[in-house]
């Protein structure tokens, strides 16, 4: 059972983690937000909702988180005949990046109107930045 | 056009520039990860080294096999000798 475990670390999650946590992250909070009514409306997020509702916000996180985790999964599998799970989990980072990146200019926005800056403000900053590095990363894999 | 907060336009832009900078990123890569580089890890160089040990051990060995086999052919030959002396002293005796 220990050796399974280890070779499945070894295999799927090895060098990979922060793209998993990002992956479940998003994957579970579009859950969240389709299972649940007013979760995005707390706080600086409620400027997101005048863009687009809940229900479609939690889609495109479900959807997205959905996509890396196979991608994740597939892992160097081939298609075809070629290998496309490093491009589907660089594109899946690049649009994450642009997710977070909306949820920290809405704390930006918060910061700037009212003069006090929010906890989660570091956070979503250091996502958006570690979405960036992983997309260089995939793209440096795509000869392996 | 619904406001997206108080700056709407800033905050499209730079929705657009993050997205443009991870496909900048994506193919920075890509020029970065021209060769595979096959850095060798410590468990690799460990198993190398137990590798050519087992080698060395085979080759050390074989000869050692070689020796003992001719050792081995050398007394084969003597007792056939002796064995051959014993039939002859038996014919002998009998006649």
């Amino acid at each position: 059972m220990a050796h399974a475990l280890s070779e499945f670390h070894l295999y799927y999650v090895k060098g990979r983690v922060f793209e998993w946590t990002f992956a479940l992250s998003m994957f579970f909070a579009g859950a969240e937000c389709l299972v649940w009514d007013n979760v995005i409306s707390f706080g600086a997020f409620h400027w997101m909702l005048q863009v687009t509702s809940q229900k479609w916000i939690g889609s495109l996180l479900f959807f997205i988180g959905w996509i890396r985790i196979s991608a994740l999964m597939f892992n160097g599998q081939l298609l075809f005949g070629r290998r496309f799970g490093w491009g589907v989990r660089g594109v899946c980072a690049a649009l994450s990046a642009t997710i977070w990146a909306q949820f920290a200019f809405a704390l930006i926005q918060g910061f700037a109107l009212n003069g006090v800056p929010s906890i989660g403000l570091p956070f979503w900053t250091m996502f958006t930045l570690a979405e960036l590095l992983i997309a260089y990363q995939v793209g440096a894999e795509w000869k392996k | 056009m619904k406001m997206l907060g108080p700056w709407p336009v800033l905050q499209f832009i730079f929705g657009l520039a993050i997205l443009g900078g991870g496909i900048f990123m994506i193919i920075k890569g890509t020029q970065k990860g021209g060769e595979p580089k096959i850095t060798p890890q410590v468990e690799d160089q460990r198993d190398r080294w137990r590798a050519y040990e087992h080698l060395r051990n085979i080759e050390e060995n074989s000869f050692k096999m070689v020796a003992l086999m001719q050792q081995l052919l050398e007394e084969q030959r003597r007792l056939e000798d002796q064995l051959k002396a014993l039939a002859a002293a038996i014919w002998n005796r009998g006649v």
